[in-house]
């Protein structure tokens, strides 16, 4: 049997490569991308412990499956907002929308 | 070395590399499928911890789904004519890659230092016992999961919709 | 005993993928080695039903495919849910059949928002 330790440092380097994507990248799909990729990492920890976690159990399953539907969702909505945010601003940029950002 | 040893390596090299390669590589397209062997390679690694439902899950819903929603929006936006000056600092870029570091060696250091002993019964993730934990003890989540879709797919139609009204 | 079985199970599922990479890797490189190699710049140029190419490819398209794809994506989590329902609903009785009819119900809300807006229609 697999030691559960080294799934949780493969989610902690993907999650960490999907951080510096968020943080460094301007185009606003890749973004999106990134967290997916974020997302992606939590869940291999969530089956992690229900599979091989000192309390094997198939309730994280579960709240993997609730976790990958919401990043459905999530990307649903985030690229509806990108297309409604490029028919009206014609740019695609992470840092030129910041309208709401003061001075 | 096992054989599930083995199988985890691979799996893990292509899904580490598939992933810095979403922040490498230059052209959106050739991201989103790099993304898209990322969610392979989990998927593998979700069948090397006996939960099988859950890896035809996430290709079913990644591989299948999202990928291809990624690729619509990109063929929404017009990609080519969108320009990218001035390029982030080098300085911001630097203080997130030590940051990110720091972080992911903070990490590593705490998860390789534990000593979690592994569970004494293993099973396998079928979809019967995930619909009977989902179903038994998960109801209300169930059809919390339920309202989220249907306020996603009515939100993303009436942000996404407009342009058709006026044509 | 039951674990055992479930890893040998796929192997099979391995040997399965390795001849799927494999099969037009070696039949492309294959390929290259024998075919002759002659290119001018008709039949180098896009193939659009034997007429001269006009415009571009990468046009922006309209915004009712994307929207497809939003339904395509709701109702496949959908299903991802009628999976674990399907088998275990023997075990569950009467509630579990209640709970996925809500579910549905709700789903078919957002159906019918779609059917009503007129957004699945193409014109």
């Amino acid at each position: 049997m697999m030691p559960v330790t080294l799934f949780l440092a493969l989610g902690a380097i993907l999650f960490c490569i999907g951080l510096y994507g968020v943080l460094t990248r301007r185009h606003i799909v890749v973004v999106l991308v990134c967290i997916e990729l974020m997302l992606n990492s939590v869940n291999i920890n969530l089956v992690a412990f229900s599979s091989v976690g000192p309390v094997a159990n198939v309730t994280g399953q579960v709240f993997s499956l609730f976790v990958i539907t919401i990043a459905a969702a999530e990307v649903a909505v985030g690229l509806a907002i990108l297309i409604a945010l490029y028919r009206n601003r014609a740019s695609i940029d992470v840092i030129k929308h910041d309208l709401l950002r003061s001075s | 070395m096992t054989g599930q040893e083995i199988m985890f390596i691979i799996l893990a090299l292509i899904a580490i590399c598939c992933a810095s390669l979403v922040i490498v590589l230059k052209r959106i397209s050739h991201r989103v499928l790099s993304m898209a062997f990322c969610s392979f390679a989990i998927a593998g690694l979700y069948f090397l911890l006996r939960a099988e439902f859950l890896g035809i899950i996430q290709i079913m819903v990644y591989v299948g789904g999202l990928t291809v929603l990624f690729v619509f929006a990109v063929m929404m936006t017009d990609h080519r004519t969108t320009t990218f000056v001035p390029e982030r600092s080098k300085v911001f870029k630097f203080v997130s890659f030590i940051g990110v570091g720091s972080l992911l060696s903070i990490m590593l250091i705490g998860i390789l230092g534990m000593d979690l002993p592994a569970g004494t019964e293993p099973f396998i993730g079928t979809a019967e016992a995930i619909g009977l934990e989902l179903y038994g003890n998960y109801v209300i989540a169930f059809l919390g999961v339920g309202i989220l879709l249907l306020a996603a797919l009515i939100g993303a139609i009436v942000i996404a919709r407009k342009e058709a009204d006026e044509q | 005993m039951e674990l055992d079985l479930y890893f040998s199970n796929y192997t099979y599922v391995i040997i399965f993928v390795l001849f799927g990479v494999a099969l037009p890797v070696v039949s492309l490189t294959f390929g290259r080695l024998l075919r002759p190699k002659n290119p001018y710049d008709d039949k180098l140029s896009t193939y659009e039903s034997g007429i001269k190419p006009t415009g571009e490819a990468q046009i922006r398209f309209h915004v009712a495919y994307y929207i497809v794809a939003i339904e395509f994506i709701i109702f496949d989590i959908e299903t991802v849910f009628l999976y674990p329902w399907a088998v275990s609903l023997g075990q569950l009785g009467w509630v579990g059949l209640n709970a996925m009819l809500i579910f549905i119900l709700i789903l078919a809300l957002g159906l019918g928002y779609s059917w009503k807006k007129r957004v699945l229609e193409w014109n």
